[in-house]
């Protein structure tokens, strides 16, 4: 029953905070140390379900994008075959996506397990609380450098209706893009929220911004989850069954999630995680110091 | 830089990938940029990182040297 209410926590953890920009890696290690439930993340018996959970994050961006990517993947072999990237509409579009993976690719490939053995080995996670208030400043800063270049004589939607489109970016600003994407390997920065950061600062609408944003984090997420499916191989039969209930929990609460957010992005922004973030972070932070320094113990 | 050294720098660029991805799965030798493990490893994963830049690498110098032509133009 224990194990049953941690993989529903978890997954709802992972499902909402993926697409969110508050950072579901970040949530992942906080909630469960506050919940006295340490090392939860990286304990061996839990690696499964954390695979699941992830598939079934990518698979519900896969769903819900599932005509764009059917045209992106249209798109790529008639590219490919012809050599030329006006040969389909979204001829571009996907190597945008292409050129926005490849940093956070080799990155994540060559940093992901020392970062991890270095944040996550600490017994209080003072690192992840200090970077969700660093995601939260990030996030103020470039919606409030947006904000001063936006023509204040316009409404909300027509504001957003004068910045870039998806297939307005270069492939250098993709390829920057995907290098701030590559930051959310630090715990406690946002996968999605340094990502539609940095597509902002390479003025995109909010909504574009949010749409190539999902663009690039399925391969990202999807690749990371097959990588570890062989785990799931050496796991017994009543773990791969709450892992699979997990990751299509996780699957349902991201579908949910990137749904409201396409929708809020239309003229919303960032400043509320931002706010949220800082607030999440400062809090955390103040909760673990004292814990780390032994002022006090957790009740539970 | 015109469209011609673009393409043969991206082709270049792409065959050093692959030599790269043959290195690192070469056993017994020394990996840069490899945290766990023996250093020595064969890495697959670093070389089919590695593989698929180079494939990346080959595609885009095609988009290089087809680019501002027209189809009619390239025939």
């Amino acid at each position: 029953m224990d194990q049953i209410i941690k993989i529903i926590v978890l997954a709802l953890i992972q499902g909402a905070t993926e697409p969110f920009p508050v950072s579901s890696l970040g949530h992942a290690v906080i909630i469960p140390s506050l919940l006295g439930w340490s090392n939860l993340v990286t304990a061996d018996s839990f690696l499964p379900i954390l695979v699941m959970l992830h598939l079934g994050t990518a698979i519900a961006l896969l769903t819900f994008y599932w005509r764009d990517w059917v045209a992106l993947v249209r798109a790529f072999f008639k590219t490919v075959l012809t050599g030329r990237l006006d040969a389909d509409p979204q001829g571009k579009t996907i190597w945008l996506v292409i050129v926005g993976t490849i940093p956070v690719g080799i990155l994540g490939l060559v940093f992901q397990k020392p970062l991890q053995t270095l944040f996550f080995s600490a017994p209080w996670p003072l690192f992840p609380a200090a970077f969700l208030c660093l995601n939260g400043a990030i996030l103020y800063i470039v919606e409030h450098l947006r904000q001063r270049v936006e023509p204040a004589n316009l409404d909300r939607s027509k504001q957003e209706q004068t910045f870039k489109r998806i297939d307005d970016l270069t492939f250098l600003q993709a390829a920057f893009i995907g290098l701030a994407q590559a930051a959310a390997l630090l715990p406690g920065i946002s996968r999605s929220g340094i990502t539609m950061a940095a597509s902002l600062r390479a003025k995109m609408s909010h909504e574009e911004a949010a749409h190539f944003t999902f663009l690039l984090l399925t391969p990202v997420i999807l690749a990371a989850a097959l990588l570890e499916v062989p785990k799931l191989f050496h796991t017994d039969t009543a773990t791969l069954v709450g892992a699979i209930g997990g990751g299509v929990l996780a699957g349902i609460t991201s579908f949910l999630s990137v749904r409201f957010l396409t929708r809020y992005f239309k003229i919303g922004r960032l400043t509320p995680f931002a706010w949220y973030c800082l607030g999440a972070g400062l809090i955390s932070f103040l909760i673990f110091v004292p814990l780390s320094q032994g002022w006090f113990k957790l009740p539970w | 830089m015109n469209k011609r050294q673009l393409f043969v720098l991206i082709l270049v660029v792409s065959a050093l990938c692959v030599v790269i991805g043959i290195y690192y799965l070469i056993p017994g030798i020394w990996h840069p940029l490899t945290f766990d493990g023996s250093p020595t490893d064969s890495r697959t994963k670093h070389a089919l990182l590695f593989f698929g830049l180079a494939v990346i690498g080959a595609v885009a110098s095609r988009f290089v040297l087809n680019s501002g032509s027209t189809p009619a133009q390239k025939k």
